[in-house]
């Protein structure tokens, strides 16, 4: 091994900063999965009777399917009996109700995570809807929202203040029957955030939402739906962490974004969920289906993701673009180390005359982490003029790690345009040399090429995010220069 | 023979016994063949809920009954035969055709013969050699024609020995409702050089399930070409197994332009050093054919470099799949690789399926891939046009030159010209192309 492996091994080596449990007396649902559970979680959260009827349909239609196993990862059977499908922090029960009452336990995690809500609250602006397992912590800023008409809520609470929106929209995007996952969450889904913007409305400040698993045992299952309705344009954060612990634990969200006419979304995700020790043992295993529709004409909507977490990563972030002149757009760096697995990629659907799309996806391998891109570009007969640009990067450092592309590209009009173009490499001796030559150590100068390779996606995410992210690689990569 | 039904296992089986008591051969050549009986019971018809075959739809397979091909006449004037000198041998429906067939004189030890043939004269070696290579383990059409096989063609070149003239192999099928199983085993030792195109042809509605089989020495040299132009009506599912040893060179063209329904499948292994494997495919397909080429190029020992370069042209309800993969083994650094996936659309109806792939698991490696779908470029066009040339001309000189892109590198000149006039006569309609 050379000098600058060692470095790179040393770097990758480092350890997982989030995984501290915090001390919250929590109220958890018995594990197991049957109808009684569903039920459970339903009375619990007081929901209407139309939403328990599409929670069984889903769960009975589950228990016929059978776990996808095409993807390029590796893991035993989960037993989901031994999950438990529901856990609250007890104070929720009183119902905080403004973000002085909430449990300075929780608040603590959220100021040792960094996202102090107080703090964000006033210096960066950002509205924050914290999820704490399954349950909606607080929202801040909901009032300076609702003056401009946006509904920024937890999905419980958008239940019981909106069941007409949710109503039409909920599965229209993700259908219950769509993939094992999504359909198990259709049953159990707890929690997560519902946001509309009304017509014309440009949302004041940036949406954001932060989950994180505390529980052991327990899965988390939450579930987004944002809408954008004519003219409105939104940019939303996601963040997530999680405890460390030894046994794996099942994070398996839907996320539905859906844009009217003229409208834009804008979805960023920074996911850095436990991804198990240096030996592969424990971590998240995140399956989530996360899908968009451009309903309308001229509207947009963009994913950028930054994935560095979990211990097996397996989502696909998708657009259907439907209306005409509608844009998609898929911003991705994955980053796997020690045992980590990721299949991620986007699928972009164009049906709409003149749509078009992007794609750039960065992949980083260290130590013995396998890093596969898989996309679909489906081009249908009506997408006449359409446009699809897509390039997939690979890193590798070490030997033993792992970069895979699988783009899947159909197409049948030919009027359209289809591009896609991918590498693997490792970085260059060359690279490494100038740096160093210019008095670079060989750690930063890796965090430099790094970052200069993800920069195309970085810039993509809102600025406080982007500071974050670069962080989040550099401190990943702490270690594994090859 | 009575017409076997493709998903009968209980009845192809039959079919074996009766066809195997007739072989009388050597028994470990019954062996293999049984083997392959047994992978193909238990793979059955491909269903398109596989991922290999989910674009690729034979389940009109399973209704369809197909019989051994008799033997037939063919004319000479049918075949496509070279210009100049050169060595060939003809099969019709998958058995040896003397008559039509004809060696020049061959280097000493040098052994090109049917197999037939070769397993009076040289059983050993075609023991030693059938069946060997690793790949296409689940692929039903290949087992199909392990088991089945009734005659082919055996190239056998030991160390050093270059063969001048290049080397023609001819298959040709016919009959309603028939199926034949051509083989073909090429072992080039050591060092050893040879030039070789591989015609498929035929009339009516038949199967065709060929195997090739290809091993390179260390330091051979193999400039091959396969072209096949099936009947409209035919059924053509192939495979190619290769496997090259250190510092061996493979160049391979793949012309694929009739049948209804084509597809190769190839599995190439860079098993040693320095390998080197390059691919150059056209596919043409036109009316409702269905063109399908599925690569696997696996590198496994360091310095290999491998090119695929795969084009397509689209008109009617033509439609286009491509899924290659490039798989770098953990110890298979400075590999260089490369694939490129082009294909044109020249119609509303056509569809085209490219899955370009790459599987890495080493870290200092090269490896690229690319693909694009689209239809003729409009400023190419409008140059043209802005000098005078026609649009319907200019249309063709660009599908043309898109197609010819791989006909050009192919170095044997009497072939080259051949497929430069089948291109000419499919690209260039009457009428201008409108979408």
């Amino acid at each position: 091994m050379s000098a600058s492996a060692e470095t790179l091994e040393r770097l990758t080596q480092n350890d997982y900063e989030f995984g501290f449990v915090t001390d919250v007396e929590q109220d958890v649902a018995p594990p197991g999965l049957n109808e009684d559970i569903i039920r459970l979680i339903s009375a619990k959260k007081e929901e209407p009777e139309w939403l328990l009827e599409w929670r069984l349909t889903a769960y009975r239609h589950w228990l016929t399917m059978e776990r996808p196993e095409w993807a390029r990862v590796h893991y035993p059977p989960i037993d989901y009996q031994a999950i438990s499908y529901y856990a609250a922090p007890k104070t929720r029960k009183d119902g905080p109700k403004s973000l002085d009452e909430i449990d300075p336990e929780i608040r603590r995690t959220y100021e040792r995570l960094g996202i102090p809500l107080v703090e964000q609250e006033i210096l960066a602006g950002v509205a924050v809807d914290a999820v704490f397992d399954s349950v909606s912590v607080a929202t801040s800023f909901k009032e300076k929202l609702a003056e401009k008409g946006v509904i920024f809520c937890s999905f419980s609470e958008a239940v019981r203040e909106h069941p007409e929106l949710v109503r039409q929209y909920l599965g229209t995007v993700v259908p219950y029957r769509d993939n094992y996952y999504a359909t198990l969450n259709s049953a159990v889904f707890t929690d997560g955030s519902f946001c509309y913007i009304p017509k014309g409305v440009r949302c004041p400040m940036e949406l954001s939402t932060y989950f994180r698993i505390n529980a052991s045992n327990t899965g988390q299952f939450e579930r987004t739906l944002i809408i954008a309705d004519e003219g409105a344009y939104v940019s939303y954060l996601e963040g997530c962490t999680a405890p460390q612990r030894d046994e794996n634990q099942l994070h398996a969200a839907v996320v539905e974004l859906i844009a009217l006419d003229d409208a834009t979304i804008k979805y960023s995700t920074v996911q850095n969920w436990y991804p198990g020790d240096a030996e592969g043992k424990g971590g998240i295993y995140n399956f989530v289906t996360k899908r968009g529709i451009c309903k309308g004409r001229n509207s947009k909507i963009s994913w950028t993701q930054v994935e560095t977490g979990s211990a097996i990563t397996w989502k696909y972030p998708s657009c259907i673009l439907r209306g005409d002149n509608s844009v998609g757009e898929f911003y991705s760096v994955a980053l796997t180390r020690d045992y980590q697995q990721a299949d991620t990629g986007t699928k972009m659907i164009h049906i709409g005359k003149n749509t078009r799309s992007t794609i750039i996806s960065k992949g980083i391998s260290a130590g013995h982490g396998q890093n596969a891109y898989r996309g679909l570009v489906k081009i249908l007969p009506t997408a006449d003029n359409a446009r699809n640009y897509s390039q997939c990067d690979s890193i590798l450092m070490g030997d033993q790690c792992g970069a895979h592309t699988f783009p899947y590209i159909q197409v049948q009009n030919p009027t359209a345009q289809v591009e896609h173009e991918a590498s693997t490499s490792k970085i260059s001796e060359d690279q490494l040399f100038y740096c160093n030559q210019r008095g670079i150590s060989t750690e930063d100068a890796v965090s430099l090429i790094v970052n200069g390779f993800c920069k195309e996606v970085f810039k993509e995410l809102p600025m406080e995010f982007a500071v974050e992210a670069q962080k989040l690689i550099e401190l990943k990569l702490e270690g594994s220069v090859g | 023979m009575a017409a076997t039904a493709f998903a009968d296992a209980a009845q192809y089986h039959r079919e074996f016994e009766d066809f195997a008591a007739k072989r009388n051969e050597p028994d470990g050549l019954l062996q293999l063949r049984r083997q392959a009986l047994q992978r193909l019971e238990t793979l059955g018809l491909p269903s398109s809920r596989q991922e290999t075959w989910r674009f690729t739809d034979v389940a009109a397979l399973g209704q369809m009954a197909f019989q051994r091909a008799g033997d037939a006449p063919v004319a000479a004037d049918r075949l496509p035969l070279l210009e100049g000198p050169h060595h060939r041998l003809v099969f019709v429906n998958g058995r040896f055709a003397p008559g039509l067939s004809r060696l020049q004189h061959l280097p000493d030890e040098a052994l090109v013969a049917s197999l037939g043939q070769a397993l009076l004269t040289h059983p050993e070696r075609v023991v030693a050699s059938l069946d060997q290579l690793k790949g296409l383990a689940d692929n039903p059409f290949a087992a199909r024609n392990s088991a089945f096989w009734e005659d082919g063609a055996f190239v056998y070149l030991p160390r050093g020995v270059v063969l001048d003239l290049p080397l023609h192999l001819i298959f040709f099928a016919s009959g309603e409702d028939t199926a034949s199983y051509p083989r073909t085993l090429i072992v080039l030792e050591e060092a050893a050089q040879s030039a070789l195109v591989v015609d498929y042809r035929g009339q009516g509605r038949y199967l065709n399930c060929p195997m090739t089989e290809i091993s390179l020495g260390s330091g051979a040299v193999l400039d091959f070409h396969l072209i096949q132009e099936d009947d409209p009506q035919a059924w053509h599912l192939g495979g190619l197994r290769l496997q090259q040893e250190q510092n061996s060179r493979f160049t391979g063209h793949l012309l694929s332009a009739g049948g209804l329904l084509t597809r190769t499948d190839i599995y190439g292994l860079l098993a040693g050093e320095g390998a080197e494997c390059h691919w150059y495919g056209l596919t043409l397909v036109k009316d409702r054919q269905l063109g399908d080429q599925h690569l696997l190029l696996e590198h496994a020992k360091p310095h290999g470099n491998s090119r695929q370069l795969f084009k397509g042209v689209l008109e009617d309800k033509g439609r286009i799949v491509f899924d290659g993969l490039i798989r770098v083994q953990q110890h298979a650094q400075k590999t260089d690789a490369n694939q490129q996936n082009r294909n044109l659309l020249l119609s509303r109806q056509a569809l085209a399926h490219s899955n370009p792939r790459l599987e890495i698991l080493a870290d200092d490696v090269k490896c690229s891939h690319g693909s694009t779908v689209g239809f003729l470029d409009p400023d190419a066009l409008f140059y043209l046009r802005a000098r005078g040339i026609g649009l319907a001309e200019a249309q063709s000189m660009l599908v043309y030159a898109f197609a010819n892109e791989i006909v050009e590198h192919i170095k044997l000149a009497p072939l080259r010209e051949r497929l430069e006039q089948l291109l000419s006569e499919r690209l260039y309609p009457a009428a201008e192309r409108k979408v």
